[in-house]
């Protein structure tokens, strides 16, 4: 199952997908896809990038240039996709890097897609840290996802980039299940949520956490991160994305 | 094209196998293998082969569907030696048929790897595939019948090393592989036929095969 966690900037996307990571990998085979180029999801699962998939992208870049062909490519794709992937235990984390310039190369884009959707397929699940906002739905990133997880705080912003989320999603990528998730949440507030959302598939509240926020600025490892409320309720969510299987 | 290639590494090989380095053994002793894609990561690894150094070379010669097998295995480096036994009309297309079976050679609870510009070959065995028996020789028969599926080859022998002195020791031979196998890609794919353009004259001049295909590739051209 492919899962993208999107939305608005500083919402705690990737604090919601290291989460997910954790509990997921207990019992499962996990793909992450840090697709945010500010590259955040890789340090809240203590590990280290060292080469990025834009860098691969160069890489192969440079090969065409050298007039290689389409079979050659692919086992370079491949080669090279695989030689990124940072392991750690029950997951694999893909870092995106820069994200992709269409142009002249979007041939090679169309390859290294295919790539991680075939490379997906070999995992149980795959978690896409996405990037903040609509920018990557719309350059259809996201474009086979099963599930769509668009993560706001209580803001109006939040909520509102949410929405534009939700829409353009429903025209550029396939999921077929969208839940919003709303981050931070003060105790009391969880009536005012219901009212704001509209046009989910579900619904689900994670509340604020001071656990978390250590864990954020002290720049620690999710993986470590103690049972606490944020993480109790996250596990909710991996109950509702198994209602989907 | 490759015959003295080949010869080299017969010479090498049968020299181990004289000294009880490497065992011979017909194909059919080792068991089928299910095809599948698999990522095998560290936490399921019970080993892998060549991913810090590695060497991957397909070639065309006589073959008996044999595997050669080191009898002690390194744990780290791996090269895999094929040689097909093939009716070679056209060696552009023959390089690129076996290429291709090569690269699409999945198999269930292994990754395997190959970047064929650098022709190198990295291979992960998952624990359960190591404990239902896979191993080299498992590899090796189905390396042998995928090329064995191309409807030009009758045969072949893949031959594995995994000894860093061994494969040392075939540096050059790699090499020159490789080198050839690129001259021929550059040919046909870049037209480029003015050996002073050329980075692989060296290369050409050492192998008739090439100096025919180019020739032929030549007169085509001015024909046309």
């Amino acid at each position: 199952m492919r899962i993208a966690v999107v939305g608005k900037g500083g919402v705690g996307k990737t604090s919601i997908s290291a989460m997910l990571v954790k509990l997921l990998s207990e019992n499962h085979k996990i793909l992450a896809v840090d697709a945010d180029p500010a590259g955040g999801l890789a340090m809240s699962l203590g590990v280290k990038v060292k080469k990025t998939l834009n860098d691969v992208r160069e890489e192969i870049i440079e090969l065409l240039r050298q007039k290689y062909d389409k079979v050659e490519i692919a086992a370079s794709v491949d080669y090279k996709i695989f030689e990124v992937l940072v392991e750690g235990s029950g997951f694999a984390l893909l870092a995106v890097g820069r994200p992709e310039e269409e142009g002249c190369y979007c041939q090679l884009n169309t390859m290294l897609r295919e790539a991680i959707e075939i490379l997906s397929k070999s995992f149980d699940y795959t978690i896409i840290d996405g990037e903040a906002g609509i920018e990557q739905i719309n350059r259809r990133v996201m474009r086979s996802v099963d599930s769509l997880l668009v993560v706001t705080d209580m803001s109006k912003k939040g909520f509102q980039v949410a929405e534009q989320i939700l829409k353009v999603a429903k025209k550029a990528t396939g999921f077929k299940r969208a839940g919003l998730i709303v981050n931070r949440v003060k105790t009391g507030a969880e009536v005012e949520v219901e009212a704001r959302s509209k046009g989910f598939d579900f619904i689900h509240v994670v509340p604020e956490d001071e656990m978390i926020s250590k864990f954020d600025v002290e720049g620690k490892s999710f993986l470590e991160l103690p049972e606490c409320a944020a993480l109790k309720s996250v596990r909710g969510i991996v109950g509702c994305l198994d209602e989907l299987i | 094209m490759f015959e003295e290639l080949v010869s080299e590494i017969r010479r090498f090989v049968n020299g181990k196998v004289e000294e009880g380095l490497v065992d011979i053994r017909d194909c059919q002793e080792f068991p089928g293998w299910d095809r599948g894609k698999d990522v095998i990561l560290r936490g399921e690894l019970a080993y892998e082969l060549g991913k810090q150094s590695s060497a991957l070379l397909l070639m065309w010669g006589e073959a008996e569907n044999r595997i050669y097998l080191p009898k002690k295995n390194g744990r780290e480096q791996l090269a895999v030696i094929v040689i097909s036994e093939a009716e070679v009309d056209d060696a552009y297309e023959c390089f690129r048929a076996m290429r291709d079976a090569f690269y699409s050679l999945n198999l269930r609870g292994v990754t395997i790897r190959s970047l064929p510009s650098h022709m190198r070959v990295w291979l992960r065995v998952g624990v359960n595939a190591d404990r239902e028996g896979f191993n080299l020789g498992v590899f090796g028969r189905a390396i042998i019948e995928s090329m064995n599926s191309l409807d030009f080859v009758r045969a072949t022998d893949v031959i594995f090393l995994t000894s860093k002195e061994e494969i040392e020791v075939l540096k050059e031979q790699f090499s020159k592989g490789k080198k050839i196998v690129e001259a021929l890609i550059k040919m046909h794919e870049e037209k480029v036929l003015n050996c002073d353009e050329c980075n692989y004259s060296d290369v050409c001049s050492e192998i008739p095969e090439l100096r025919r295909i180019r020739e032929r590739m030549r007169k085509k051209r001015d024909k046309g």
